[in-house]
C-alpha cells in the first residue's frame, strides 16, 4: 500500500465548497460535518499532536475543535476562512492543555513502517524531524504533507508568510543535514 | 532553495492518523447537540408565536370591552368617565371640602 494514501493535498482550496459545506451544517445536515472532517482533521490533528505531544490528548482536542463548529449553530454559516477558523481554534486549545501540563512528550506526527519505503527511512525522518524545535516541525508538517502555501501556514499559525518560510527554510537545511548525515553512514 | 527531493523523502513518509473511533464519536456527539439545537429552536418559535397570539387576543379583548362600555354609557373613551355619575359626585365632595377649609369668602 503506498504510503502517498496519507498525503492530505485534498484540502478544500476552494472557499464556495467550504461555505456550501457550512451552510448546510448550519441547516444541521451532519453529513456536511462528516465531509468537513474528512478534509480538515488530519491537518488539525497534526496540528495538535505536534503542540501536545500525545495521542490520545490529541484526539481529544480533535473532536473538541469540530464540536466547536457544531456549537456556532446557525452562525457557522458565516465563517470565511474554515482552515483558519479551524487551526486557531485547535491552537487555543492545545495551549490551554499545555498549561495545565508540566511536560509533554515529543511524540513525531510521523508514523514509522515498514511500508514501501522501508522502516529504516521511516525511523531516520521521524528521528530528524524530532531533532527540529516544534515551531519549525509543524511548517514542514503543514507545507509538506498537506501543500499548504506560506500565506496559509502564517494564517492558520498566526504568523507572517515571511516567518513561516523562515522557520521552513531552516527545517529544511536542519533536516537536510541530518538525513544526509545519517544517509552517509548507511 | 530547491527542496524537492528532500520534500518527496519526507512526503513518502506516512504520518500518524486519528483513530477511527474518534470520527464516530464526534458523529454521535454532534448529532445529538443538533437534534437539541433543533428543539431549542423549535421552543423559541413556539413561544414567539404564544406571545404573538397572545399580544392580539388582548388588543382584540381591549378593543370588544371598550366597545361594550360605549354602548352602556353612551359615550367613547375617556368622555364615559368624566360623564359619569362617580365622576360628578367626586367632583362636588372636592368642592364641598374646600369651602369648608376656606370658609364660604375663601379665606382660611
Amino acid at each position: 500500500m503506498r504510503a502517498n494514501q496519507f498525503r492530505t493535498g485534498n484540502l478544500m482550496n476552494d472557499r464556495s465548497e467550504d461555505r456550501d459545506l457550512l451552510t448546510a451544517l448550519a441547516r444541521g445536515d451532519l453529513g456536511a460535518l462528516e465531509d468537513l472532517y474528512e478534509a480538515y482533521a488530519p491537518p488539525v490533528y497534526h496540528l495538535l499532536l505536534g503542540r501536545v505531544g500525545d495521542q490520545d490528548k490529541a484526539q481529544d482536542l480533535l473532536q473538541e475543535v469540530f464540536m466547536a463548529l457544531v456549537d456556532r449553530g446557525g452562525k457557522v454559516g458565516k465563517i470565511r476562512n474554515l482552515r483558519a477558523y479551524l487551526f486557531a481554534i485547535a491552537c487555543r486549545k492545545a495551549s490551554g492543555l499545555n498549561k495545565r501540563r508540566s511536560a509533554t512528550e515529543n511524540l513525531s506526527q510521523v508514523e514509522p513502517t515498514a511500508g514501501d519505503v522501508g522502516l529504516a527511512e521511516s525511523v531516520a525522518v521521524r528521528d530528524a524531524l524530532n531533532q527540529l524545535p516544534a515551531e519549525q516541525r509543524e511548517v514542514v508538517v503543514l507545507k509538506v504533507w498537506h501543500e499548504l502555501t506560506f500565506a496559509e501556514i502564517g494564517q492558520a499559525l498566526d504568523i507572517s508568510p515571511n516567518t513561516a518560510a523562515s522557520r521552513y527554510r531552516y527545517a529544511m537545511e536542519k533536516l537536510r543535514a541530518i538525513l544526509g548525515e545519517m544517509n552517509d553512514e548507511l | 532553495m530547491n527542496y524537492d527531493r528532500l520534500e518527496r523523502r519526507l512526503r513518502d513518509i506516512p504520518l500518524r492518523q486519528p483513530a477511527p473511533e474518534v470520527k464516530r464519536q464526534l458523529l454521535r456527539r454532534a448529532a445529538g447537540r443538533l437534534r437539541a439545537q433543533r428543539r431549542g429552536h423549535l421552543l423559541r418559535w413556539v413561544f414567539a408565536a404564544a406571545a404573538g397570539l397572545l399580544i392580539v387576543i388582548n388588543l382584540v379583548f381591549g378593543q370588544v370591552h371598550s366597545q361594550r362600555i360605549a354602548q352602556l354609557t353612551g359615550r367613547p373613551g375617556i368622555q364615559r368617565v368624566i360623564g359619569s355619575v362617580a365622576y360628578a359626585e367626586g367632583l362636588e365632595y372636592r368642592e364641598q371640602m374646600l369651602r369648608d377649609i376656606l370658609g364660604p369668602n375663601g379665606n382660611s
